[in-house]
């Protein structure tokens, strides 16, 4: 794929919103603990001792995960772990809607409802984080070219 | 899967690992039982009713409730939450500090984990679900109060 010029501003800039993003989202549920384990309780999605181990640990790996994108390094471990993070959210939100649950999402802290709104949310953020991922592959991919005068694909993901 | 898949893969494993373990430093300095309302079994229920220390709440409907409720048990129904915690408000700010137990029609009731999601996040922290509710209730023949 031919890199856009908007490109040179666009990604750094995706990775500090979507970076920023998640590192809002855990400081918010590290603030309010408790109510994040009650949400998550809430959620049925997993056994009640694993809930609070979900619940402590989630906020960490969201606040790490954000950070390591803002920072761009390690490069492809930002965006690995936010497109992973985003792509499970996205699941446990459609599976609470599926199961017609009327439950907090306990997304940004308490008061926001699971439902299209938070699943819109979910899926940008997620297809942002493939962005970058992608981008991050290509250049990985470029740099090992450019070195070892390699044909093969970074990351598996096979660019156009 | 690439060998770069896999090294992000473990790399991320790693990332949640680090996680994990800041989540259980983090929570070690926190009082456990705040963290997420507590299971109680059937036996632990029964303790909890009849010591009679703490609130109980029967967050089912009233005609429930008066159709037969644990003994000792307020009527709170879940569905109408501010209407009851506007009518038990007293009663609950008096009993911020102490143990209350939430439970419903039965396992597959979801307003007591509901009801208990919410107080929690009006600040009270020592709360606990009885997920049987009141069909392992009467299964287990225990005294009603109408």
């Amino acid at each position: 794929m031919k890199a856009l010029p908007a490109n040179r501003w666009l990604l750094p800039g995706l990775r500090v919103i979507v970076g920023a993003i998640f590192m809002h989202a855990g400081l918010a549920k590290m603030a309010d603990a408790p109510t994040f384990a009650a949400s998550l309780n809430a959620l049925q999605l997993f056994p009640n001792t694993l809930t609070s181990v979900a619940a402590t640990s989630l906020p960490w790996l969201e606040v790490l995960a954000g950070f390591l994108l803002v920072a761009d390094w390690p490069r492809r471990l930002g965006a690995f772990a936010t497109l992973a993070l985003s792509g499970s959210f996205a699941v446990a939100i459609s599976l609470t809607m599926l199961r017609g649950l009327d439950a907090d999402c306990g997304c940004f802290g308490p008061g926001e409802p699971v439902g299209w709104m938070a699943l819109g949310r979910d899926l940008l953020l997620a297809t942002a984080a493939a962005f970058i991922y992608r981008e991050a592959c290509s250049e990985s991919r470029n740099r090992r070219s450019y070195s070892t005068n390699s044909s093969s694909t970074g990351c598996g993901i096979n660019p156009a | 899967m690439t060998r770069h898949l896999q090294r992000d893969l473990c790399a991320f494993l790693l990332l949640c690992a680090v996680s994990l373990a800041a989540g259980k430093i983090s929570s070690a300095f926190q009082d456990q039982n705040t963290l997420a309302p507590r299971e109680l079994s059937l036996s632990e229920f029964r303790a909890f009713a009849a010591a009679k220390r703490g609130l109980l709440l029967d967050a089912r409907s009233r005609d429930s409730y008066a159709g037969g409720h644990v003994p000792g048990a307020i009527s709170f129904p879940g569905i109408y939450f501010e209407g009851s915690y506007l009518a038990l408000q007293p009663k609950l700010e008096a009993a911020k500090s102490q143990p209350i137990v939430v439970y419903c029609s039965g396992r597959y009731c979801k307003m007591s984990d509901t009801v208990a999601q919410r107080l929690a996040r009006l600040g009270f922290r020592n709360i606990a679900i009885f997920p049987g509710g009141w069909e392992a209730w009467q299964r287990a023949v225990l005294p009603e109060e109408r």
